[in-house]
């Protein structure tokens, strides 16, 4: 039984007078231990998803349909006090530049303090006990506990976080862009500290990220979201060595490699659709280089095409031409 | 045109701002029509069958009443309307032309010339615009423009103070860096890069000034101070005062008061309105 | 002094060379402090920095936040001020350039910053914004604004650039920002733009568009530019040679593929190796250390890196190592290698 299973969701914001459906007939499985990546653009509706999942979603949000079966409760039915069981007891989210997130005028141990309060009648005494036990972990001085978030640098920030999102033991944690805006020697510790942590201690992850480099070191399956849609999922393996989805074949020309011969980077033209309008038939009918009409008039299929390996596109058989093509910078001029 | 259309489509969608506009526009024609609608004479001292028509309540043959003097209260606030348009416009340009000018310059330059210039506009802070009122007007003489000249000397203190934080704020901006890397020089980045964004500040305050001056101007007429050539809102309430009648001829003192609140409230609406005016989802470029 | 111009313009030597250059920031000091004769506290932002750029070449300059990269940026086109040392441009000492020869200096240096959301006017429309140096230097009259501006726009990879005159910065996606602001830079034919981290805020999607276009206006045109980044990958793909700086000094410097396959210096080597690869094939060797990167103040004697360093001696500790060439072309400051 999967530890968190999301079917169809979608989610609509309402914004002035315009709806954006930033999420769109979202599915996808996380079992218990497993890492799994969510990567896409700004504005593909990843966070919208981890805002559901963690129950955070702000109120002019509003869930059309859709299920969140965690450890089978539907998290979409819970009232408010379940809601405030669950969170940080068992759901626990670390949002993107969370490190900014600290109130500047009181020390951590008191921030800690107060968040653990919210959800459960735990000792003062206890709560710090645990966290000066999670400070450790991550890597931090128990005694700067007491210490001011300006004494921290970002990287020790996202550590404090990270312990703090770790004190009641949750099962399921959601790292939303946990190392945008940190340095590159930094973010590579603190990454290996988290998976290290979250390996030993056996929980689940959702790890949210535009950088296909993290995904691919930390994760052990991969969604790609496009628009709203989830448009492929697979092992890491299966989405780096083997993608199905033009997307997903796009993506692997636009990161530059540090080892191995130069290659070619390609970008893809256009940008990403807007949320507005609901879109007919495939939403990156706009920018993929072998569009036909088909694809702007149905919504493609979610097609099998390996195992637990789906891309939701209309020509899944036309793959190998695809990958040839997509290497090609002339398969990508408008 | 296109754009003018634009704005007032805009704007009329905050009622406020609306009423705002209409009411000042209102009061705009009124004074510029002012000789030519008022029903009576406003010095002149009225009779009937001999008789002095002393503070006579509202009736059909004036309508706000009559002062203390016989004369027409509706013809003296008709009139009034001159003065408070002419002092709150003219000192309210002047006000913020001296203090978005002060605040861009002192935010742009910091260092000692910031320092300066806001040395000079706490001068201004503390100087009270009443007490200064009466010792100008003691030394140049009660006239209108001597009463913008006091007005004017003081009010572009929160502008300057406003205009320069703003200005602190934008001149770090990675857009005023770009205009330095391209050789604009202090003038052209004050004016050109940077104003544009504090415009609708400007305008703002510009608005609330047209307010403030009123009052001001008021408050110094009611002090006796003002121009005595010259009917003002402000004017009447002191010969209401002098004469004693303000308990007892409610209708000399509302029609200026109700006259002198309204203004201030429709500038202000005004002000509020320049938001929208200035933002840059309407307009298109400088 | 215009013929002075005229003259270096033939010059045949470095665009840029910089010599020795410091940028240190006073920070504010308490009255006590300073009547006791205490020094100001200041933050060495660029504390020695040497170096040249060719005509046409583009060096990447590279390192985490703090390490003085973006100051470097902006004292080389006279955004900030240095403390000492030396900027050469074209041959001419930047401190000593006055009015016309300012005005030439700064059509021929411009730069592009990091934020396209923050580095246009949002008041001005793209025109405007494109053509500010026209309107600075008084070019050309209305009409041939018009075709140079749009020249401008299609280098950038705006088309139909008729369509973007009238647009307002919020009316654009994050990628088309940058290329305005890559058209401002270049309507005036810069020899020198420096370029700083111009697509770390862009879409994946989206950066490898303007990484392609900074490369193409380098061999198209010649200019020489400065691509300053904490992203080796991106550095890699379109740089010529790379500096590596640590809290205001270059550590080492050489050939992108010297840098990348025979880096020295164990900084260099660290940054390398935290780099996350897309390969779920490689395995990719961490290098030892820990520790934060310290702020450029209050700095200890001895080599800035000693704190962090897996290979530190007693030496280093004691006086900081100078930059050597170790090869043609190859510089490493460190004691390893002396």
């Amino acid at each position: 039984m999967a530890l968190l299973e999301v079917s169809h969701l979608s989610i609509n914001y309402k914004v002035a007078r315009d709806t954006v459906h930033a999420v769109n007939d979202v599915s996808l499985k996380l079992q218990k231990g497993e890492f799994l990546g969510l990567i896409g653009e700004s504005g593909c509706g990843k966070t919208t998803v981890a805002m559901a999942i963690a129950k955070i979603l702000p109120p002019n949000a509003e869930v059309i349909e859709g299920e969140i079966l965690f450890k089978d409760m539907n998290l979409l039915d819970l009232d408010k006090e379940q809601v405030r069981k669950l969170r940080w007891q068992e759901i626990a989210i670390v949002p993107q530049s969370s490190m900014n997130s600290l109130d500047p005028v009181y020390p951590i141990r008191s921030q800690m303090v107060e968040a653990v309060r919210c959800h459960t009648r735990m000792e003062k005494k206890k709560i710090i006990e645990r966290a000066s036990e999670m400070f450790n972990l991550v890597g931090l001085d128990a005694e700067r506990l007491r210490d001011y978030p300006h004494q921290f640098s970002g990287g020790m920030k996202q550590r404090a976080i990270i312990a703090m999102s770790l004190i009641l033991d949750p099962s399921l944690i959601i790292a939303d862009e946990p190392t945008t805006g940190l340095d590159v020697v930094v973010q590579d510790q603190i990454l290996l500290q988290f998976t290290r942590i979250m390996k030993d201690m056996h929980k689940s992850v959702l790890l949210i990220t535009h950088d296909i480099s993290i995904v691919a070191e930390n994760c052990d399956r991969v969604a790609v979201m496009y628009g709203g849609r989830i448009v492929e999922t697979g092992t890491v393996r299966d989405i780096l060595k083997s993608p199905f989805h033009p997307y997903s074949i796009g993506l692997q020309n636009a990161f530059p490699n540090i080892r191995g011969s130069q290659k070619v980077l390609i970008s893809m033209p256009g940008y990403p659709p807007d949320l507005l309008t609901p879109i007919q038939g495939c939403a990156f009918a706009g920018r993929c280089p072998f569009v036909t009409d088909l694809c702007r008039r149905e919504l493609p299929p979610f097609a099998r095409v390996g195992t637990n390996h789906y891309s939701l596109c209309h020509y899944t058989d036309r793959v190998s031409e695809f990958r040839d093509l997509g290497k090609e910078p002339e398969t990508w001029v408008r | 045109m296109k754009k003018l259309q634009k704005i007032i489509v805009y704007v009329t969608k905050d009622p406020l701002g609306t009423l705002g506009w209409l009411v000042i526009i209102f009061f705009g024609l009124t004074a510029i029509f002012a000789s030519h609608i008022v029903p009576y004479d406003p010095n002149a001292r009225n009779y009937e069958n001999g008789k002095l028509i002393r503070l006579e309540p509202p009736s059909s043959e004036h309508l706000f009443g009559t002062t203390y003097y016989g004369q027409d209260v509706l013809s003296q606030t008709i009139m009034g309307t001159q003065v408070s348009v002419l002092v709150g416009l003219v000192s309210a340009f002047g006000t913020t032309v001296v203090g978005t000018i002060v605040g861009l310059v002192a935010g742009y330059y910091g260092k000692w010339v910031d320092d300066v210039l806001m040395r000079i506009t706490d001068v201004a802070y503390g100087t009270p615009v009443l007490g200064c009122a009466i010792v100008l007007v003691a030394v140049l003489g009660p006239s209108v423009w001597n009463v913008i000249l006091v007005i004017s000397m003081l009010l572009w203190r929160t502008t300057a103070r406003s205009i320069r934080a703003q200005t602190l704020t934008l001149k770090e901006r990675p857009f005023i860096w770009a205009a330095k890397a391209a050789g604009a020089s202090p003038f052209r980045i004050m004016f050109v890069h940077i104003f544009p964004s504090v415009a609708s500040l400007s305008f703002f305050y510009a608005a609330l000034g047209v307010g403030g001056a009123v009052l001001s101007e008021s408050g110094i007429s009611f002090l006796g101070l003002g121009d005595p050539l010259r009917t003002s809102w402000g004017q009447m309430l002191y010969f209401a005062f002098i004469t004693a009648s303000i308990r007892r001829a409610w209708w000399w003192v509302v029609a200026p008061g109700a006259c002198i609140s309204l203004f201030v409230m429709a500038s202000y609406f005004v002000g509020r309105s320049f938001d929208k005016i200035f933002n840059p989802k309407l307009s298109a470029g400088w | 002094m215009e013929m002075l111009i005229e003259e270096q313009l033939n010059f045949d030597g470095p665009i840029v060379e910089v010599k020795d250059l410091k940028v240190h920031f006073v920070l504010g000091t308490g009255i006590v402090h300073r009547i006791l004769g205490g020094e100001p506290r200041t933050v060495k932002a660029v504390d020695g920095v040497s170096v040249s750029i060719k005509q046409g070449e583009i060096l990447g300059l590279v390192g985490e936040s703090g390490c003085g990269k973006t100051t470097t940026g902006m004292a080389l086109v006279g955004l900030y001020a240095s403390s000492s040392g030396e900027i050469l441009f074209d041959g001419n000492n930047l401190k000593s350039l006055k009015g016309k020869s300012a005005k030439a200096f700064r059509k021929k240096a411009q730069i592009i910053f990091q934020n396209p959301y923050e580095s246009l006017n949002p008041r001005f429309n793209v025109f405007n914004t494109v053509a500010e140096m026209l309107a600075i230097y008084r070019v050309g009259r209305a009409n041939d604004r018009n075709l140079t501006v749009a020249r401008a726009l299609v280098q950038a990879g705006l088309r139909p650039p008729e369509s973007y005159f009238n647009k307002l910065p919020h009316e654009l996606s994050g990628g088309e920002r940058q290329r305005v602001a890559i058209a401002r830079a270049i309507i005036l034919s810069p020899k020198f733009i420096v370029a700083d981290e111009p697509v770390s805020m862009l879409d994946v999607s989206v950066r490898a568009g303007i990484l392609n276009l900074i490369r193409s206006l380098s061999e198209k045109s010649n200019v020489s530019i400065l691509y300053i980044s904490h992203d080796l990958a991106s550095v890699r793909y379109i740089c010529n040679r790379i500096a590596i700086m640590y809290l205001g000094k270059i550590v080492e410097l050489g050939d992108t593929d010297t840098i990348i396959n025979d880096r020295l210096h164990p900084y260099s080597n660290a940054l390398v190796s935290s780099i996350p690869v897309a390969d779920p094939d490689v395995q990719r060797e961490r290098v030892a250390g820990t520790v934060e990167v310290p702020t450029p103040v209050d700095l200890p004697p001895g080599c800035r890196y000693a704190p962090r360093c897996p290979h530190v001696m007693d030496e280093c500790r004691r006086d900081e190592p100078g930059l050597r060439e170790v090869a043609l072309g190859h510089w490493v400051r460190c004691y390893l290698y002396e």
